[in-house]
């Protein structure tokens, strides 16, 4: 039904998703908490920071990687003592796609966080469960519907990533090129049909997706989590 | 003789500051006051729910809290068996999982978790869900978990803040059977008067966070609430006698007869009386259909908005209270002051037994 190259943009849309999705999971989860629950100076400027791959350009984004995993970067070669192999692969791809996703976790993971009555917290650790294994077995499992949630909308943004991505990783069919990439390649080549195909086959995926999502955030009775 | 508390804790808050300080070794001690008036904020500041909380909290010994030591133990090191108004049961266990929350710190033994669960009747609710569960029956797991958390202190908020009374009425023997289960020491914040006369050796009252009055449970009662039109008697002792409907319960020299409702002969029991379903007579009354005609000495008389309190001394050698309700024109007509020897006359049945048979 499909050629080859468009299977292989598939396989690859899905694995940077799911690739991100998992690097992203923890971070997120975590900044999420911790901005819902703890007081600290500067909070104000975190979430700034948090939020900021929101509003930057991808094309920013991706530069700013770049940069620090380049030859001479932060995170590069010469820095590190060996090549991270970032720059034009699939796991570059995948980064790049992690840190565009972040802000949309992190931020529906602190409201998911948000829902869970505080004074639950503060029982289970009246009972003798320290912080940590508060999180663990009350904070975790009650925020379960709205982490999961906030993992598909990272999952959505990185089926779609293209400015970051096509910088950090190229557009290399086979081995860096998503859907995405691939849409534009053949647009710039002047295959439309393909292009439209391509397309079409995107809006189903991210149809099915949003479909699911949405069916799992529908309202409906959830235990522990407090009125509004 | 029970564990220390000593307690001297300053919280700010929006429309009073909190500062109370208590010593005790009492049992049980009852926390009393309006709403509004400090009794949960107490209890949360005592439990290291709030953040703000100074001044020095010491239990049996142990410091949670000093400022001048730096000492501020986090919760989970506090040891402390907080049972909120709202039960707070986790909402994504059973009934069971709840009760085991405390296992990852402390390993309750097998035999502790049975007593517990036997002790609040709650051993048919184990495998249930906890949204499932009755306000009472929400209540009853909540104490059975902090009595199986082996705590330093039980902090008790009344249950469910007197929306229901009858509920209430129904929490209450379980309380009685948590307090003797256990001997650590209760903290027992109510606004119920009769609650705390039962539960309750002693009682400091709140009001607008400071404490307004500090003392033996009854006697403080009674003289907090002497304005009151209806103050309700506690009256606690053995049954002595089961006739057909009635049983008679010697409360220290004087017997007194109850409705006789589910009680054994021997058994400790306690009832209330409402003081305006006391009547007052000047000579032993005849071909009366009242059970009760006690023989009583007029202690004090103290006109309120609504009527005229009369507290009545029923046996002089272990110092029995009972107050009536009267009316200005009875006290003047009849001659009530204090010393005066009367009657006190009232029904069986006004006697509502408050213990000892906890029912579902």
């Amino acid at each position: 039904m499909f050629d080859a190259a468009t299977l292989d943009a598939l396989r690859i849309t899905l694995e940077v998703a799911l690739g991100a999705t998992i690097l992203v999971a923890l971070p997120a989860i975590g900044t999420g908490f911790a901005l819902a629950r703890a007081q600290f100076f500067g909070k104000s400027v975190v979430e700034t920071i948090v939020a900021l791959p929101l509003v930057l350009p991808p094309t920013a984004i991706g530069y700013l990687l770049l940069a620090l995993f380049a030859r001479d970067g932060w995170l590069g070669p010469r820095a590190i003592g060996f090549d991270p192999g970032v720059l034009f692969t699939l796991r570059g791809a995948i980064i790049a796609s992690a840190v565009v996703s972040f802000p949309l976790v992190a931020r529906s993971a602190r409201t998911a966080f948000e829902l869970v009555d505080p004074r639950l917290e503060k029982m289970s650790q009246s009972l003798g469960a320290s912080p940590w294994r508060t999180f663990l077995q009350v904070s975790l499992p009650l925020a379960r519907r709205g982490l999961i949630g906030a993992l598909a909308l990272g999952f959505g943004r990185a089926i779609g990533e293209f400015g970051a991505t096509v910088i950090v990783a190229g557009n290399i069919p086979g081995r860096t090129q998503t859907l995405a990439l691939a849409i534009f390649n053949d647009i710039q080549v002047g295959d439309h049909d393909h292009a439209l195909m391509l397309v079409g086959l995107t809006t189903v995926l991210a149809f099915v997706l949003l479909w699911s999502i949405e069916r799992w955030l529908e309202p409906r009775p959830q235990k522990g989590i407090a009125k509004p | 003789m029970s564990a220390t508390i000593s307690i001297a804790v300053r919280l700010e808050q929006s429309a009073f500051t909190l500062d109370v300080a208590l010593e005790s070794s009492s049992r049980c001690v009852g926390i009393f006051g309006p709403s509004g008036s400090g009794k949960t904020s107490l209890l949360e500041a005592i439990a290291g729910w709030r953040k703000g909380a100074r001044g020095r909290i010491e239990i049996g010994g142990r410091t949670l809290l000093d400022d001048a030591k730096k000492t501020n133990l986090p919760l989970h090191q506090r040891n402390i068996g907080y049972v909120p108004q709202d039960a707070l049961l986790f909402p994504h266990w059973n009934v069971e999982r709840n009760l085991r929350a405390h296992e990852s710190s402390k390993q309750a033994s097998q035999q502790e978790f049975d007593r517990a669960v036997e002790t609040l009747g709650i051993a048919q609710l184990l495998a249930r869900d906890t949204t499932t569960l009755s306000g009472g029956e929400r209540q009853r797991v909540a104490l059975a978990r902090a009595l199986i958390s082996r705590p330093a202190l039980f902090l008790l908020d009344e249950p469910l803040g007197g929306v229901d009374l009858g509920l209430r009425r129904r929490i209450l023997p379980w309380l009685v059977r948590l307090k003797a289960a256990s001997e650590a020491p209760i903290l027992f914040v109510s606004h119920d008067p009769t609650e705390v006369q039962v539960l309750c050796d002693e009682v400091i009252a709140l009001d607008r966070g400071a404490v307004r009055a500090r003392g033996p449970a009854i006697a403080t009662l009674r003289a907090l609430l002497s304005r009151e039109d209806r103050f309700e008697n506690v009256l606690e002792g053995s049954v002595v006698h089961l006739g057909a409907g009635t049983a008679r319960i010697d409360v220290g020299g004087a017997e007194i007869h109850v409705a006789r409702d589910s009680l054994e002969l021997g058994s400790r029991v306690a009832f209330s009386l409402g003081s305006d379903d006391v009547l007052l007579a000047l000579s032993p009354p005849q071909g009366l259909s009242a059970r009760n005609a006690l023989a009583a000495t007029v202690e004090s008389v103290e006109a309120g908005a609504a009527g005229t309190r009369v507290d009545l001394l029923l046996a002089a050698r272990t110092r029995v209270l009972l107050s009536a309700t009267v009316s200005a024109e009875a006290v003047a007509q009849l001659g009530i002051a204090p010393g005066r020897g009367m009657f006190a006359v009232f029904k069986s049945s006004s006697c509502t037994v408050l213990s000892p048979q906890p029912r579902d």
